[in-house]
């Protein structure tokens, strides 16, 4: 094993158990300044992309020859691209596309990564040999490269880019999730445990996992936050969503001709992908704060 | 730094490649379509079986996937990356011309990014939870959120609109070829890249600068009476420091494949875009190679990050040893 930890590591937090009387964890989140201001941010683009997803508003797909590039008028709230067609409808399709990429693609490399990581944690011998080199092949590739190649052998769609983040983003969670389990195997109420004969999986579930949680959960925020940028990255390049499918990135890479003139052809949605980055940021510090009891305002 | 220690990196890191080698075959063993009907397009469904076969057995495409493999690892190890389906050229020149521009652009965005983000990292710390702390950690959350390409385009289309200057037109100037047309080609894209790098490199620096002033030393130090500049800039950055270096170095690793949307905005012949042409292409020869040759680079530049991060502190140098 490499002694190095990635980057992202810096986001472990110490396991941090509730104690009785404390509030819930939504509502410690609400209560952090930036917690708060982080999940409005995210739940006003999750209400934009489910308002496109039941078709309220336009038609993205629809072109309106009368106006093309038109600016924001009562019409079309957001402009217009260069084929007419309707941007604030685009731009929400397009919320919904990263949004549903980003879910897919934490949820596999959390669960799996988590898994892998607790479980070779746990375990140690062969199972923390095997899994330790494989986070070590994966972790030698650059996110972005790593992401694009897979996403050339697998081929275009939305859950094949879902797949190839999955799996950039998979080794992360297994040393986020092992680092903890180190510790929290050695704990006196695991050991108690142990004594009293529980059974592994009991161990396990019941004990282990509750306790690494936390910055699994922190890093689950971030993780999102990086698939967003990521998905938009692909799509620009023109190995993500393909045309005439909306997608945030790949309508950045279309107003490069029309910009500055059709500024809000580009404005829009890259600011969706801002928000959403940002939000999603703010939601990793409130949790941070929320899960440890000694964070100190800093 | 034991001997032993180093011998056991050395090996830790071979056998890393060595995945990393294996990983990369497996993937692109994976690619869509094979070298025949890359190389021949539509013409491929017109080979009779024979032909077919003859190519097959040309390319090695005949034999099993493990003699495949190894017969590459050989070439690999021999320094022969293979030839480009598309122009006949070996990858090895390619990459060669590509290599030092994707270099240049990334040393270029640390010499841009790596003061901003120490200054403006120090400047936030000096008085953490102040209105100077919020606004440039305010700057630095907007540095890293905005998207790499959304930076470059509006680099592009403002240079064009405002200066009629655009810098993916014409063609690559190299730095032997002209100093000055190369810095100028080159400074546009280190500034998008130096962006996001900036920010990060700001938030480690206030963090590790906080960290370091919150010690015993500082407050010896300033109970000393030494001067303010001299507490801050040789006891607490200096010890600061080696997070900081740390993190410059993972970052340099990570710039070495992350020059990829920048290159393409701004039409630059670098290793990104020799990988993205590869990928469109079908040619798996150089997306063989660039990916290979990226990793390996992480991992080296890892590795002596590593090192430098123990000869920088001695806490983490001895071992009951010598270096």
């Amino acid at each position: 094993m490499t002694q190095e930890m990635p980057p992202a590591a810096a986001a472990v937090v110490p396991a941090a158990p509730r104690t009785a009387g404390q509030p819930s964890l939504p509502r410690r989140i609400l209560a952090d300044r930036n917690g708060l201001i982080g999940v409005v941010l995210i739940g006003a683009l999750a209400l934009i992309a489910l308002a496109s997803l039941v078709h309220l508003g336009q038609d993205p797909l629809a072109q309106h020859q009368s106006g093309q590039l038109a600016g924001p008028s009562g019409a079309h709230w957001l402009g217009t691209d260069q084929f007419g067609r309707d941007i604030a409808a685009r731009v929400a399709a397009g919320i919904f596309a990263s949004l549903r990429v980003a879910l897919v693609s934490v949820a596999l490399a959390t669960v799996i990564g988590g898994l892998l990581g607790v479980l070779s944690g746990f375990a140690g011998g062969i199972l923390d040999a095997v899994v330790g080199r494989l986070t070590d092949v994966l972790f030698a590739f650059p996110a972005t490269l790593l992401a694009l190649a897979l996403v050339a052998a697998l081929g275009h769609g939305w859950f094949n880019t879902a797949v190839a983040i999955a799996v950039v983003y998979t080794p992360i969670f297994v040393r986020v999730a092992r680092g903890p389990v180190l510790t929290v195997r050695e704990s006196e109420y695991v050991r108690a445990g142990r004594v009293l004969g529980f059974s592994r999986s009991r161990l396990l579930f019941r004990h282990v996992l509750p306790n690494v949680s936390a910055p699994i959960a922190v890093q689950v925020a971030l993780a999102l936050s990086w698939a967003i940028l990521t998905e938009a990255g692909l799509s620009f390049l023109g190995l993500g969503t393909q045309p005439p499918n909306p997608s945030l990135g790949l309508m950045v890479a279309d107003s490069r001709n029309f910009f500055p003139d059709a500024w809000w052809t580009l404005l829009f949605p890259a600011l969706a992908v801002v928000v959403a980055v940002v939000g999603l940021n703010l939601i990793g510090d409130g949790l941070r704060n929320a899960l440890d009891p000694r964070t100190v305002r800093r | 730094m034991s001997l032993r220690y180093l011998a056991g990196r050395v090996a830790g890191m071979a056998g890393t490649l060595l995945g990393v080698a294996v990983v990369v075959f497996v993937v692109l063993r994976a690619l869509p379509g094979d070298t025949i009907t890359a190389k021949l397009g539509t013409q491929a469904a017109t080979l009779t079986a024979e032909q077919r076969a003859a190519l097959r057995h040309f390319y090695g495409l005949d034999a099993s996937p493990v003699t495949q493999f190894f017969r590459w690892f050989g070439g690999l190890l021999r320094g022969d990356l293979g030839v480009s389906i598309d122009t006949g050229v070996p990858v090895t020149h390619l990459i060669g011309d590509a290599l030092p521009v994707t270099v240049e652009l990334a040393v270029l965005a640390m010499v841009i990014a790596v003061p901003i983000g120490v200054l403006f990292g120090m400047l936030a710390a000096s008085r953490p939870g102040g209105a100077r702390d919020f606004s440039v950690q305010g700057v630095g959350l907007l540095g890293l959120a905005l998207p790499e390409f959304v930076v470059a385009t509006v680099t592009v289309a403002w240079l064009a609109s405002a200066f009629a200057y655009s810098p993916s037109a014409g063609t690559y100037v190299s730095l032997g070829d002209s100093f000055s047309g190369n810095l100028r080609q080159m400074l546009y894209p280190a500034l998008v890249l130096a962006v996001g790098l900036a920010a990060t490199v700001m938030r480690t620096t206030r963090s590790a600068y906080l960290e370091a002033a919150g010690s015993d030393f500082v407050r010896t130090a300033r109970g000393k009476g030494l001067t303010e500049a001299r507490v801050r800039f040789r006891h607490i950055l200096h010890n600061a420091g080696i997070p900081i270096v740390t993190m410059v170095g993972i970052q340099f690793g990570y710039l070495l494949g992350g020059t990829l949307i920048v290159e393409q905005v701004f039409a630059l012949p670098g290793l990104g875009r020799l990988l993205l042409d590869g990928i469109l292409h079908q040619d798996y020869a150089i997306v063989q190679g660039v990916t290979l040759l990226v990793a390996a680079a992480f991992v080296v530049v890892n590795f002596a990050v590593d090192l430098v991060y123990r000869l920088l502190d001695p806490r983490t140098r001895s071992e009951g040893r010598r270096a």
